[in-house]
């Protein structure tokens, strides 16, 4: 039973779910191009997006490992670790185990997520090699390690030694925090001495503070004397580059300005208040950012950062693609409605010119309009192929390395369309389609140097149309299969007669039988005979199928079909959605 | 040739005491005089004691009056180092 019942549950297992594929799918393109800073970019705004998630929805396990993830790709990004020193392999093991946790959580498995405690703590002992972050609760006190140089500017209310509050009481607090590295008096507002009352301050600080501790935490020192001193926080270097970088990983939907710099801890609460008080009393308008800069809360540098980020914000939410799941049936029955409107328009258009009634402005224009609708029904419906080949890039990846094999994917015309219900059909054909081409077809590196090919391997996938049907050749340039060992293999399995004759594509045909290996050893990748037949199976199931043909040491290639599904056949070629045939019209008309 | 001045101050150097301070050293301030101040009774200071000798420093240098703390206990020391300022101790008690 599902505990992901409600709509805050599923909202957050679709989009963990789309992070995770993102994260996978941009540290395969990071593998090959480490040096690439927008992907670390895009990583770590995805790690950001989903530990923030999983922190509303109070899931500490996925928060905190995505938080060791999150810290390593903080470092790639701001360039402190380069991304060839972080092998792929260890960063992918951590988008493994948080999808197992994600999919613990769903199947309501407290249990299960219990069961991945030790790996959760073993994985980020493994990523925390890369960032010195011990692999600890995220609200332990951080890592002296960490230290960096904050420049505080302090000075007072007149009153305060009045008060017995005396600046030298808190500023030796400061160094709880860390080390003061130096330390400025200031007299400069010392007046005349006609004027010098002796019991009120007039002295101001400029402090080095060598601390881990954040904005917060140093003004929380102050905080017995905070309405009566002024206090300016200038981040070490380091801490401000990171704080960029915060501001640019902020997931999307924070809109005010002054939140979304509490948030990333470029200014406190106190800081945010004192700021909107004084725009607040100030005679003439001014922005949050102008004030928090002129009070010398934040650098103007952050505030352009936060301000382009909320710019951003704003921009993709006018722009937004919103997912939207909806019955299959809905859909269909709106294609139908369309299909029929359009089809009636077009009758009262042939009429109205048969007997000269003005009506031809309108009703043409009624059916581009109907057009319009069945191309985006059509899209609702539709998906690129390429969404078929989503684990494809890991799958072959992960099983090049366990096989010593080395392997190129190309797809060639990923982008067309087909039905989303086929899409996710294909994936599992392409899948094993593909694993079975580098397990049983890609020679190793040196088998293949040894019979001149290039040591890397390539299986090679190109789409077609092809009338209302997609054709899809998946070709490698491997070692081919032999029908000699086909038939062979067949007859010790009594599938065929040793005396009988077969054609070589008769005998190829033997890979689509049930419990047809040729596999030597049985791995866990294939050559357990299962696979092909299903393959086939899946296709017919689709009204489609699937061939073979092989060059002996030149490579095989499988060219499956996959006619159009019927909410497909009147949508496509085109546009020309009325080429339809009777049987659809009958089905569109009853839905309608 | 400077006169030479020593004052000694009989108490802390504390905001309790500044007020009557003050005054005083302000009145015993003459140009070209080279001034001691003794803290040897001065037990404690705080930030506005802090401050009285910076503002007795400058009025002694706009008077070109030279200035000495002399008998500085451990505890006024402190808080001058802690403030990192050099206000020509001479000596310590």
């Amino acid at each position: 039973m599902s505990v992901a019942g409600d709509d805050f549950d599923s909202s957050f297992l679709s989009e963990s779910g789309e992070q995770l594929a993102l994260l996978e799918s941009l540290l395969l393109q990071l593998e090959r191009n480490p040096d690439d800073i927008a992907l670390a970019d895009a990583l770590l705004r995805s790690a950001h997006t989903l530990k923030g998630s999983a922190g509303m929805m109070g899931l500490s396990a996925i928060e905190q490992l995505a938080h060791a993830l999150e810290s390593v790709l903080e470092q790639l990004r701001s360039g402190a670790l380069v991304a060839a020193a972080v092998p792929v392999s260890d960063l992918l093991v951590a988008v493994d185990l948080l999808r197992k946790l994600v999919g613990s959580w769903s199947l309501g498995d407290p249990a299960g997520l219990r069961l991945y405690e030790a790996e959760c703590l073993r994985v980020q002992e493994t990523l925390a090699r890369y960032t010195d972050l011990a692999p600890v609760r995220m609200d332990a006190v951080p890592d002296d390690a960490d230290a960096e140089v904050w420049t505080l500017e302090l000075s007072f209310e007149p009153g305060v030694l009045r008060q017995g509050l005396d600046p030298a009481y808190f500023l030796h607090h400061l160094a709880h925090l860390g080390r003061i590295v130096d330390l400025k008096v200031h007299d400069e507002r010392l007046p005349p001495a006609a004027q010098y009352q002796p019991e009120d301050c007039y002295l101001s600080f400029t402090v080095q503070l060598e601390t881990s501790a954040d904005k917060a935490d140093i003004e929380q020192v102050f905080a017995f004397v905070r309405s009566d001193c002024h206090l300016r926080m200038h981040p070490p270097a380091s801490r401000q580059r990171a704080l960029l970088s915060r501001i640019r990983a902020l997931p999307e939907g924070r809109q005010r300005l002054a939140e979304l710099l509490v948030e990333v801890g470029a200014i406190t609460d106190e800081e945010m208040r004192r700021a909107l008080a004084l725009q607040a009393s100030g005679a003439h308008p001014r922005s949050i950012g102008e004030v928090l800069v002129d009070a010398g809360f934040v650098d103007a540098e952050l505030v352009s950062a936060a301000v382009e980020k909320q710019a951003d914000n704003r921009a993709r939410q006018a722009g937004e693609v919103e997912t939207v799941r909806v019955p299959r049936e809905s859909l269909e029955e709106l294609l139908a409605l369309v299909f029929n409107m359009a089809q009636v328009a077009r009758n009262v258009q042939t009429q109205a010119g048969r007997g000269g009634v003005s009506l031809q402005g309108e009703l043409e224009a009624m059916d581009v309009l109907a057009g319009e609708a069945v191309g985006t029904a059509r899209r609702l419906l539709m998906l690129p192929v390429r969404e078929a080949f989503r684990r494809s890039h890991r799958a072959l990846r992960d099983l090049a390395r366990e096989l010593g094999k080395e392997v190129e994917l190309s797809l060639q015309g990923e982008e067309l369309e087909v039905d989303r219900l086929q899409v996710e059909r294909l994936g599992e054909v392409v899948l094993h389609l593909l694993r079975n081409a580098l397990d049983h077809g890609i020679e190793t590196p040196a088998e293949r140097e040894a019979v001149g090919k290039p040591r890397c391997g390539r299986i090679t996938v190109s789409l077609q149309r092809d009338g209302d049907s997609l054709l899809m050749n998946l070709a490698d340039d491997g070692r081919g299969i032999d029908p000699e060992q086909l038939r062979q293999r067949a007859v010790e399995r009594g599938l065929l007669r040793a005396d009988a004759c077969h054609s070589e594509a008769e005998l190829l045909e033997l890979i689509f039988s049930p419990g047809f290996s040729t596999a030597r050893d049985i791995t866990r990748v294939s050559g357990r005979g299962v696979g092909l037949d299903v393959v086939r199976e899946t296709l017919r199931a689709l009204r489609g199928d699937v061939t073979v043909s092989t060059t002996s040491g030149t490579g095989t290639c499988f060219i499956l079909r996959l006619p159009a599904s019927a909410a497909q056949r009147t949508l496509l070629a085109d546009g020309s959605w009325l080429v339809v045939d009777q049987t659809q019209r009958s089905i569109h008309y009853k839905a309608a | 040739m400077a006169t030479h001045c020593r004052i000694e101050l009989e108490g802390d150097l504390t905001v309790h005491r500044v007020a009557e301070w003050w005054p005083r050293l302000l009145a015993s301030l003459a140009p070209d005089t080279d001034l001691s101040l003794s803290l040897a009774s001065a037990a404690r200071i705080d930030s506005a004691g802090v401050q009285m000798l910076l503002m007795l420093r400058r009025e002694t240098v706009a008077r070109r009056m030279s200035l000495r703390l002399e008998d500085v206990r451990p505890e006024v020391q402190a808080l001058l180092e802690f403030y990192r300022l050099d206000m020509g101790v001479a000596g310590e008690v």
